[in-house]
């Protein structure tokens, strides 16, 4: 190595140390960490699954989980809960009290919001519409237009939550109710596209609403055998400005988030924790001075 | 109250990648917490459940000596093949009533069989969590065309829906080799009597081929009871998987 190359190495190492010296000091007051948990398709499993059960013994249930999440939000304060849809249906608790248990104990665990399934459908729109008086978060669904239907205003197209010095955009897609749910359920619902739809909600939030965190609460499903089939991979990959998809409908069982690359070239996060809240989806982001800095994921199993 | 024995598994592989500026990690520690119940959120649930548990749905009607599932087969499973051959064997003798006839074919879907079948005990409550939605038994008939479009939504669906009537059989690359109806070759313009339920006919699962039956009776029944109705009637539960859908190698 030669004196001239020494040195013109020696002064660019010496600045990283200063900068990354001062980023450190500088930004370490300013690190805010949002933690995100959620779950999907708890389908009515009120209590834990019996203790003779073959796969699940006395496993899941609100209890449990309202522990669990209290513990979490004692860590951090700056903690988000989302369900990505399918609360209802799957236990007597369902057939006997429609529903109504679901989001009174949502509503106590303190839920942020949630995206409908298909079978929130079970009941119909009407039945849906008698529930949701008994839920004290917010319906996020995008591409449902419910315009000329009798849940017209009970949901949000999208919904911005602000933690610390954060701000988080929320957003929710739905699946096709054609050939899923029966139309005398689902009535004048339409469903429109929901990878248009995502485009437009994430210009929306990330471009005219400034968003720091740009969430989807899908209940798409993650992947199928049917390339066509519209998914959770195809939004991450054909959309930008994404940063989690929460997902559901499939009951996929992930232990880690995937990670897929958006259109153009940065990361999305897809994570799913299987079904009837055996498990909490946990993700944390890490801000300094408002840019995301690090993610971290940690998938807990309610046992 | 019951002091709940908490698993917390922190996830898998540990990695730190560096990527777009964002630094990615995994954890896998394994914590392990004793964590005790929401005592409040149980108070809560309790008079719910008491109002389940006074109904008679933990009233034992069968055993089962291993558990079942509706994945334990490739094109028929344990739990399809119950669902189908319950189907028939309850509801035959209810549409004898109306006709001289009998169920030739029964359709259902694999997506509406919402759970397992432990091992031990079969109440009432496993037939609500086998089948939770209120779905109506009907039967239709279906002319023979309409059994060949069945079919071969079937060989795309390359799934255990639960069949009954129906035996075919597809090549390793899950082409149709041969198939019939109760042992006899389908016959194009006959009516066959086939049962499915409301949920389907309404195209649930893009069945839509049964939109175009020719009639339709309601044979006033649900589904969820079809399986109770069954599991009244046996002691022990045997299932098994057949060859009534397969790919031969």
């Amino acid at each position: 190595m030669n004196r001239r190359k020494f040195l013109k190495n020696s002064i660019y190492a010496s600045a990283g140390i200063a900068s990354s010296l001062c980023i450190t000091g500088c930004d370490y007051e300013k690190s805010t960490t949002i933690t995100i948990l959620h779950t999907n398709d708890v389908h009515s499993h009120i209590t834990p699954f019996d203790n003779n059960h073959s796969e699940y013994p006395d496993q899941g249930g609100f209890s449990r989980r309202s522990a669990l999440i209290e513990k979490v939000r004692k860590n951090n304060p700056n903690t988000l809960l989302f369900d990505a849809g399918d609360v209802f249906q799957g236990t007597p608790y369902f057939n006997l009290f429609e529903g109504e248990l679901e989001f009174k104990l949502m509503s106590m665990l303190k839920y942020d919001a949630m995206t409908i399934g298909n079978h929130d459908f079970d009941n119909g729109i009407s039945g849906l519409k008698k529930q949701i008086y008994h839920a004290n978060f917010d319906f996020i669904c995008s591409n449902y237009d419910f315009s000329n239907t009798i849940l017209e205003g009970k949901t949000f197209k999208y919904k911005i939550y602000k933690k610390s010095n954060v701000k988080i955009g929320v957003f929710g897609l739905g699946i096709k109710l054609a050939g899923l749910v029966s139309k005398n359920l689902f009535k004048e619902t339409k469903y429109l596209d929901p990878i248009e739809i995502a485009q437009e909600m994430t210009n929306q939030l990330k471009q005219n609403e400034k968003c720091d965190l740009v969430i989807c609460l899908s209940h798409l499903g993650h992947r199928y055998k049917d390339e066509n089939k519209i998914c959770d991979h195809t939004i991450a990959k054909n959309t930008q400005d994404i940063d989690l998809i929460i997902g559901g409908h499939t009951h996929t069982f992930m232990q880690n988030p995937e990670v897929v690359m958006n259109k153009i070239g940065k990361e999305v996060l897809i994570n799913q924790v299987g079904c009837f809240g055996l498990y909490l989806g946990k993700v944390d982001f890490e801000f300094y001075n408002n840019k995301l800095k690090s993610k971290f994921f940690s998938n807990l199993s309610i046992f | 109250m019951k002091k709940s024995f908490f698993s917390v598994f922190l996830i898998s592989a540990s990695l730190f990648i560096a990527c777009n500026q964002t630094n990615r990690s995994f954890d896998n520690k394994l914590l392990d917490h004793e964590i005790p119940d929401d005592t409040i959120i149980n108070i809560f649930i309790e008079p719910y459940t008491q109002q389940i548990l006074q109904s008679d749905l933990n009233t034992s009607l069968a055993y089962s000596p291993m558990k079942y599932t509706k994945k334990d087969g490739e094109l028929n499973s344990t739990l399809s093949n119950l669902f189908a051959d319950a189907t028939f064997e309850v509801c035959n003798p209810i549409y004898n009533e109306i006709s001289d006839e009998n169920i030739d074919i029964v359709l259902l879907n694999m997506g509406g069989i919402r759970s397992i079948i432990s091992e031990g005990e079969i109440s009432k409550k496993t037939a609500f969590e086998l089948m939770p939605f209120e779905n109506q038994i009907l039967l239709l008939k279906l002319k023979g065309d309409v059994i060949q479009e069945m079919v071969e939504y079937l060989i795309l669906e390359r799934k255990s829906h639960p069949i009954y009537g129906l035996q075919i059989n597809l090549d390793n690359k899950y082409n149709l080799k041969d198939f019939n109806v109760n042992g006899d070759k389908l016959n194009p313009n006959k009516y066959y009597n086939v049962v499915t339920t409301d949920y389907l006919l309404k195209g649930g699962d893009n069945m839509n081929f049964f939109a175009k039956n020719l009639k339709t009776f309601d044979l006033k029944i649900k589904m969820r009871d079809v399986l109770i109705n069954y599991f009244q009637n046996i002691d022990t539960l045997k299932l098994k998987t057949d060859n009534r859908f397969i790919k031969n190698e």
